[in-house]
């Protein structure tokens, strides 16, 4: 099983509610872009933040922002009003979002969301209309290009064969 | 005591530094030359491969594959 899944099965494992969003929500719509890492958004308030510091703890969580990349602390209060975390970990890297700009918190887009099975490990993804919200509000000159595929990719589903 | 102001949940919570364009993710780059050429490779073999993965449910969710436009089972 490639890292990521089984990143994303342990996810799945501690009972973390979460979506996939950024560019692999992307290539489950039919982007053919490449990505290099995993976006996900989930509640970062207790108890999740505890669950989720539980679920990372055995693959060496370190925080990507710090030059001195630093492991993640286990105890939540350490991380009390944190809304994101970039980490790389013992199975790859992966972003986390308590919220989305645009969009709004995990419980505001689980809803907007298609379900998965990738190979076993079932996943919710952002569905295409509101990764085309995110994006938009995310604005940077990547993300136009990407707006500009998804775009195309919706025209061409809502065209039909 | 350890009162945890080694973290500012307000800088955790930014974006990682980017370029002036703010395309580039610096931090991944430092990341990824921290890493050997093997290491790299290995990352990426394995990150294609779980990005396949999701490509073919996505494919499977809408029934067609947008890249070749083939109907799926």
């Amino acid at each position: 099983m490639a890292w990521t899944l089984e990143l994303l099965k342990r996810l799945n494992d501690f009972g973390i509610e979460y979506a996939i969003v950024g560019g692999v929500a992307g290539v489950a719509h039919g982007s053919a872009r490449s990505t290099n890492d995993v976006d996900i958004c989930t509640s970062l308030d207790e108890p999740h933040l505890s669950k989720l510091l539980l679920a990372l703890k055995n693959i060496n969580p370190k925080l990507r922002m710090r030059p001195d990349r630093m492991r993640l602390p286990d105890d939540p209060a350490r991380l009390q009003g944190v809304r994101n975390l970039y980490l790389i970990t013992d199975l790859g890297q992966i972003d986390i979002r308590g919220e989305l700009p645009g969009v709004g918190s995990f419980d505001d887009l689980k809803n907007r969301t298609i379900e998965l099975d990738l190979g076993g490990v079932n996943c919710r993804v952002l569905d295409l209309d509101t990764l085309i919200v995110a994006k938009r509000a995310a604005g940077r000159r990547k993300d136009l290009v990407d707006i500009a595929e998804y775009e195309a990719i919706r025209q061409r589903r809502s065209a039909g064969p | 005591m350890d009162t945890g102001n080694d973290l500012d949940p307000i800088a955790l919570s930014q974006f990682p530094e980017t370029d002036v364009t703010g395309d580039i993710d610096l931090s991944l780059i430092d990341y990824n030359l921290s890493l050997s050429p093997a290491e790299r490779i290995r990352q990426h073999l394995e990150f294609a491969q779980f990005v396949e993965v999701v490509r073919r449910a996505g494919a499977k969710h809408y029934g067609v594959d947008a890249r070749t436009s083939e109907e799926t089972e």
